[in-house]
């Protein structure tokens, strides 16, 4: 049996061709199935992301099937002749393609862990709808063996790659559980509100929004079970705030020291973590040296998600290290080649390939 | 026997060490387990150790200084195994083993005359309660001053890497700063808490009262409950309260020549 991959994702696809070919999570199962009908076409698991959508099939057909397999997809997806940008892999190269998704080696923020959970739900509806056997079966169970190990044996997915998930981390790093922690948005910036909202869904409670317009503050807050308040009554609220996200358009700090002082007293150790995603900032940095307050600017937060997003990227060689070596351990031939692929799998076929003729 | 378990004990805390160093500089490390299994099995040949010189002691084994050591190392592991998993302290036991390895080895290098020991046993007779009771209760508060200094160290280093923003490695593995402000606190009134069980204890030996070294027991615990007022009274900061906390320990470490 040869396993074969048809897809298009966000290196080549912009989002413009990527949603024409969108399967929705519901309709997975179903997609999947339908393909697996198509001539030829023994097992189908169909993977549809915001970044890509890819065809996993098995058959014991060779070099002209890709193309039978896009003609499939362009009759599906009523795409007509319009040219796009498909990338297709055969085989070993198919497998190994799969094992570099699965392990967020091929995701537009290389190391982001969604995309595994994407994969075996995927794979969870194919199997539901009767689309896969045994060659699928396999590859996708050790698949996910070799996302794990890939995650686990490097640091592919170390630390924060956005402003968001930087501000999460450390707030993590300073408080632990976030669940007891009060939310003081000054402003109510773009920024700021993916910001909140991170931390948010790692439970922080009890977001309080102060916004020069108050309609504007209420929308916010409304939208995270938050409490609205004018923006003169932020200075009551910091005592109690465990963490301030400053995002204002004031022309000059509207937090300093003499604000910062008291309220560290009142705070018997506890820390104050300060968000500065203001340009011009609306926390005076000497605030920043005061013991117990960690505080960042938008460059500081920046400059770790970009560090993290290196460091992620110089990790993708060990990676690829990691994915060989498992491709030979699971009997998967592992020489790069491009066409024409000849190998095979290494994956057992519930039934004999057609002999020769 | 006795050199054998605190040598097989001394190897586990070591091993531990050296492998959570490597594990963390790989980017392997993984909490509770190598290292778990190395602080565990380091304990159980401390306690057959432990419970060797006591045997031959027919009393707690701290009558000298290289006992005294073994036991505190003792319970710095028996504090960490309680408080690390409460507090999330994984990285605990890394900062705590080689401590408790430097305890060890001047121990180990001592050595232990078993044919002295047991003659001092006989000739020292029944054992006292409240002798013992002192001496185990001061033993460990000073197990607790110990990690409540390791975990200072692990708070500041923690507290440097947030104020600069360097997210490294070591970063990811520390637990957070305010898990780790309290889990110093909780050592700290943990510790003077035993201290004081120790001090009211001595007052129940005979001679005992007005020496030198209840006098110098009675400056640690002030000592320590001073800065335990001062954090609750005056709010003082957490990093000042670890660097306290750190610079403290001084004083036990130099107490315990004197009260050995």
């Amino acid at each position: 049996m040869r396993v074969h991959c048809l897809g298009l994702n966000y290196k080549h696809a912009p989002v413009e061709i990527r949603e024409r070919l969108a399967v929705g999570e519901k309709k997975s199962g179903e997609t999947s199935a339908e393909t697996a009908k198509v001539d030829e076409i023994e097992e189908a698991v169909v993977l549809s992301t915001c970044n890509r959508t890819e065809f996993y099939v098995a058959s014991h057909e060779g070099e002209s099937f890709p193309q039978a397999i896009e003609n499939h997809v362009r009759r599906h997806f009523q795409l007509g002749d319009d040219p796009l940008p498909f990338y297709h892999h055969s085989d070993a190269e198919a497998v190994r393609h799969l094992f570099h998704v699965a392990s967020g080696m091929d995701s537009m923020v290389l190391g982001e862990t969604e995309i595994f959970g994407q994969v075996k739900a995927a794979y969870a509806a194919a199997l539901e709808a009767g689309a896969t056997s045994s060659t699928l079966n396999q590859l996708f169970q050790k698949t996910f063996n070799v996302g794990k190990h890939v995650r686990t044996h490097s640091k592919i997915t170390s630390g924060p790659t956005s402003v968001g998930a930087v501000a999460v981390e450390l707030a993590v790093k300073i408080f632990g559980d976030l669940k007891r922690c009060k939310v003081l948005l000054i402003g109510a910036g773009e920024i700021s509100r993916s910001t909140a909202k991170s931390l948010a869904t790692r439970g922080a409670r009890g977001i309080v929004v102060s916004n020069r317009s108050f309609d504007k503050a209420e929308e916010l807050a409304g939208e995270m079970e938050g409490r609205a308040i004018r923006f003169d009554d932020f200075q009551s609220e910091l005592p109690s705030a465990d963490i301030v996200i400053g995002s204002t358009a004031a022309p000059h700090t509207i937090i300093d020291g003499s604000h910062v002082d008291p309220v560290l007293r009142k705070r018997r150790g506890r820390p104050l973590f300060f968000i500065d995603i203001a340009v011009p900032r609306d926390i005076d940095p000497g605030v920043g040296d005061r013991s117990g307050v960690y505080l960042y600017d938008i460059d500081g937060l920046e400059s770790i998600a970009t560090e993290s997003r290196k460091k992620r990227a110089s990790e993708l060689a060990r990676c690829e290290r990691l994915v060989e070596e498992l491709m030979q351990k699971h009997g998967v031939l592992s020489h790069r080649t491009n066409a024409p692929q000849r190998e095979g799998t290494g994956l057992s076929s519930p039934e004999p390939p057609p002999a020769a003729t | 026997m006795d050199k054998i378990y605190l040598g097989i004990a001394t190897a586990f805390f070591l091993g531990g060490f050296i492998y959570s160093v490597i594990a963390l500089k790989n980017g392997s490390f993984r909490p509770s387990r190598y290292n778990l299994a190395a602080m565990l099995g380091g304990l159980v040949f401390q306690t057959l150790f432990l419970g060797d010189r006591g045997r031959i002691h027919y009393a707690c084994p701290v009558t000298t200084a290289a006992e005294m050591f073994v036991f505190i190392a003792w319970a710095m592991v028996i504090i960490y195994l309680v408080l690390g998993p409460t507090y999330r302290l994984s990285l605990l036991g890394v900062f705590t083993s080689p401590l408790v390895f430097f305890f060890q080895v001047p121990a180990l290098l001592a050595g232990f005359d078993k044919v002295a020991a047991e003659a001092v046993a006989d000739a020292k007779g029944p054992t006292n309660a409240w002798l013992e009771t002192h001496i185990a209760l001061a033993l460990i508060a000073y197990g607790a001053f110990a990690m409540a200094f390791v975990a200072g160290i692990m708070f500041l280093v923690q507290d440097r890497f947030l104020k600069k923003g360097k997210l490294n490695g070591l970063f990811f593995h520390l637990p957070p700063i305010q898990n780790l402000s309290r889990a110093i606190l909780l050592l700290v009134i943990l510790g003077v808490a035993l201290l004081a069980g120790a001090l009211g204890s001595a007052y129940a030996i005979d001679g005992a009262a007005g020496t030198a070294k209840l006098f110098i027991m009675h400056g640690m615990w002030v000592l320590y409950a001073v800065l335990l007022g001062v954090r609750f009274t005056r709010g003082l900061p957490s990093a000042q309260f670890a660097r306290f906390t750190i610079l403290a320990f001084a004083v036990p470490m130099v107490s315990l020549y004197f009260v050995r």
